[in-house]
């Protein structure tokens, strides 16, 4: 099973967001509520946890790319705990 | 005076975004005159957390949910000595801060026949195509156009919300600025001068062109630059410009641009009725029917409240095919 | 002369001034010499006056539609204000303001609201920008028994409460708001109470009585000066006149001919506060030399405002902003 990483809503105004960082890289293993992501938006630069446990198998985003919020950026194989 | 005369201009450019240049124009003049005061709800919400933790509590005043009248406390205070900057947050709220701007600001200094000033700047942001529904998705400046007596600007690039939004705290009229939400995150080269100031009622040019002029507002120019860039692959050539202050307009620089082009469109994303787009074509019938080749064309939001649905919502606001498929109906 | 006797000949000298300025103001009005609508605050001289003479020269105010009594209980010249009557270019708002805005920025009042309530988060303005500027001034800021069910009064009472505003808060409660009675219209009748709930001092007075007017102000303004906020004051008032001088009110009358001529006869401001000077420290020949001077006083500015010139058309965009661009605009004229 994965699970997607979805680029989160902020709040009122902001409708996209770009990466500044990934904390992790293909094959690592993160844990859920671990940061993962930097995200850039137009208020402020924020982590985004990972929501589930596994490893990191799919990155959607490069760093310096911009997305619209909800859209998914990465994915999480959670079937290998 | 000699003061500003001898100081160094540094002439040096800085990248920054939208919200960011916004911000720093207001920490700016904050800094340069004791006079400016800052007054709106939940300002670190809306984007002024720099403000809040750099200046205290008499210069950036915490507003209770009172925007009728702390509209009107921001123009008592402009009356008496102060040039306050009234945050209303979201634009919607502008009905309700309506009667002092149009009543008190608009109309004092006329009705007291020039013995009084008022120099404040209220500032709003239009939220929209975003799944806000119809109450926190208004454009709501064709309202304040029919208003005499106001200065009212949209700017769209990181510069000129800077360089705007420091005229109009200088100006000693009112001054409404409609900030679109869309422009928050776009990046540009800003002048790091304390004193670089864009004059109110000048238009920009933002791609000069010969077969299409057209003409966006606000959030829509975001997508007009966009389609030029695209129609230009195709070998058509668009002249875009962006007003940038609202009222008063600079009809010299659209009327001339029509006069080398004979073809316009006109995008924002306010309700068609009676909106800019509406009196730029009207001018243009009035003044400058003997250049025009085509009919004009206006892209705006229909007469339609704005639905909650992103499914329903995506119909309502011109896109980049719209504008695209404007100019190859004039060509 | 006394500090007491020579405030007493100058509240004297002003309630006189509003008077005669709005009788004969009445009287040209009818004579079509005045043009729109014109509303007199004959029977109110008590309250605005009273309230006006505990203000220093510095200190700012905001008034009313019923406008011209304010500028004079604050000390503004009369010819100006005759001449704004009559539209003329020597009016003090060069004829851009008339009978329901005749503010006087020259004696601190920054407006005169024909909005009821208008002027209320104004007056609010005022004394946080006092209060910024770090100085001792107060605002004075009238309104009428009807503008205290406007959202302002509330939103702005509250606000200058909060602060510790340098705020008077002064209703002129005359007991209709147009044909609206307080029973009609007010679910809390009594009007200073009302401040109890924004957490600052409420004080009803008889605002027939120039000297209880000015005894609540003064203290009230002490308060304000010393960083202590403000205070509502409910000055109890009449207004003799109808709303408007000609207003035409179909039905059943809105309060009783014996009411309205029991006030003029028994409450008058001005006869109350004339037995009060001949009965402590002025001689009717003093009180006589007041009122030939303020009757010649208002001739002059009669005579001013008749022999003034009425502004031109071209005149027409003047004032409109502090300063223009590209006004007026193009094809602005063409409709005039």
């Amino acid at each position: 099973m994965s699970t997607k990483l979805i680029l989160p809503k902020w709040g009122m105004g902001i409708e996209e967001g770009t990466v500044s960082r990934w904390l992790k890289a293909i094959g690592d293993r993160v844990e859920q509520g671990e940061p993962i992501v930097e995200i850039e938006t137009a208020k402020a630069i924020q982590e985004v946890e990972s929501p589930a446990s596994g490893v990191l198998t799919r990155i959607l985003l490069a760093e310096g790319e911009t997305a619209p919020v909800n859209s998914e950026i990465a994915e999480i194989d959670d079937s290998q705990r | 005076m000699s003061l500003a005369i001898n100081k160094p201009r540094p002439d040096t450019m800085v990248q920054m975004t939208f919200l960011d240049a916004l911000v720093q124009a207001q920490i700016e003049e904050l800094e340069r005159d004791e006079r400016v005061i800052v007054m709106g709800e939940d300002i670190a919400v809306y984007g002024g957390g720099k403000l809040v933790s750099r200046f205290d509590e008499r210069r950036i005043w915490s507003m209770p949910i009172s925007e009728t009248s702390f509209t009107g406390v921001g123009i008592g205070a402009a009356m008496t000595g102060l040039r306050p900057i009234v945050d209303l947050s979201i634009a919607s709220f502008m009905y309700l801060a309506s009667d002092p701007i149009i009543n008190q600001a608009s109309k004092l200094r006329y009705m007291t026949g020039g013995q009084v000033k008022v120099p404040v700047v209220f500032r709003c942001c239009m939220y929209y195509g975003s799944s806000l529904a119809a109450q926190h998705s208004d454009r709501p400046y064709p309202q304040f156009l029919n208003v005499p007596g106001l200065k009212i600007i949209s700017p769209t690039s990181p510069a000129d919300i800077k360089g705007l939004l420091k005229s109009a705290v200088r100006d000693d009229d009112p001054v409404l600025i409609f900030e679109d939400t869309k422009l928050w995150p776009v990046k540009g080269e800003v002048p790091t001068d304390p004193d670089h100031l864009v004059p109110i009622g000048k238009a920009e040019i933002k791609r000069a062109g010969s077969d299409v002029t057209v003409v966006a507002i606000g959030g829509a120019m975001r997508l007009a630059m966009d389609a030029a860039k695209d129609l230009a692959e195709e070998g058509i050539s668009i002249e875009l410009i962006d007003p940038r202050t609202l009222k008063p307009l600079d009809m010299d620089t659209i009327m001339a641009s029509v006069a080398k082009t004979g073809r316009l469109v006109l995008v924002e994303n306010a309700h068609r009725v009676a909106n800019l787009s509406s009196e730029i074509a009207a001018l243009i019938a009035e003044e400058g029917f003997e250049s025009l080749k085509k009919p004009i064309r206006r892209l705006c939001a229909p007469d339609v409240h704005v639905p909650f649905s992103p499914a329903l919502e995506q119909h309502v606001f011109p896109g980049k095919a719209q504008i695209v498929a404007a100019v190859k109906g004039l060509m | 002369m006394s500090l007491t006797k020579g405030r007493d000949s100058e509240t004297y000298r002003r309630m006189l001034r509003i008077r005669k300025f709005e009788e004969e103001g009445t009287r040209l009005y009818k004579a079509g010499k005045i043009p729109g609508a014109f509303h007199a605050s004959i029977g109110q001289e008590g309250t605005i006056v009273g309230a006006c003479i505990a203000l220093c020269d510095s200190d700012a105010m905001t008034g009313t539609h019923r406008s011209h009594g304010h500028p004079i209980g604050k000390g503004a010249e009369l010819k100006a204000l005759m001449a704004e009557l009559m539209g003329k270019a020597t009016g003090i708002c060069k004829g851009r303001g008339g009978s329901m805005h005749l503010a006087d920025n020259s004696v601190g009042i920054i407006g005169e609201s024909a909005i009821v309530g208008g002027g209320i988060p104004l007056a609010t303005g005022c004394g946080l920008s006092a209060k910024v500027r770090q100085t001792d001034q107060v605002c004075l800021c009238f309104f009428g028994d009807g503008a205290v069910n406007q959202g302002t009064f509330h939103e702005s009472l509250n606000m200058a409460s909060l602060w510790k505003l340098p705020v008077i808060y002064l209703c002129e409660n005359n007991g209709y708001a147009i044909t609206t009675s307080i029973a009609r219209s007010h679910g809390q009748p009594n009007i200073a109470k009302r401040a109890e709930a924004y957490g600052m001092p409420g004080i009803a007075v008889d605002g027939q009585d120039v000297r209880e007017v000015y005894k609540a102000t003064s203290e009230a303004v002490a308060r304000a000066r010393r960083g202590d906020g403000p205070t509502l004051i409910e000055a109890k008032t009449y207004r003799f006149d109808e709303h408007q001088v000609g207003l035409f009110i179909p039905g059943t009358p809105y309060r009783h001919a014996e009411e309205v001529e029991t006030n003029k006869k028994l409450r008058d401001p001005l006869l109350l506060f004339r037995r009060a000077l001949l009965d402590t420290s002025f001689s009717e020949a003093e009180l006589h030399e007041i009122e030939s001077s303020v009757v010649a006083e208002v001739r002059d500015a009669i005579q001013f405002a008749e022999a003034s010139p009425f502004p031109p058309a071209s005149a027409l965009y003047d004032y409109m902003y502090s300063n223009p661009i590209l006004y007026p605009p193009q094809g602005a004229t063409s409709a005039v």
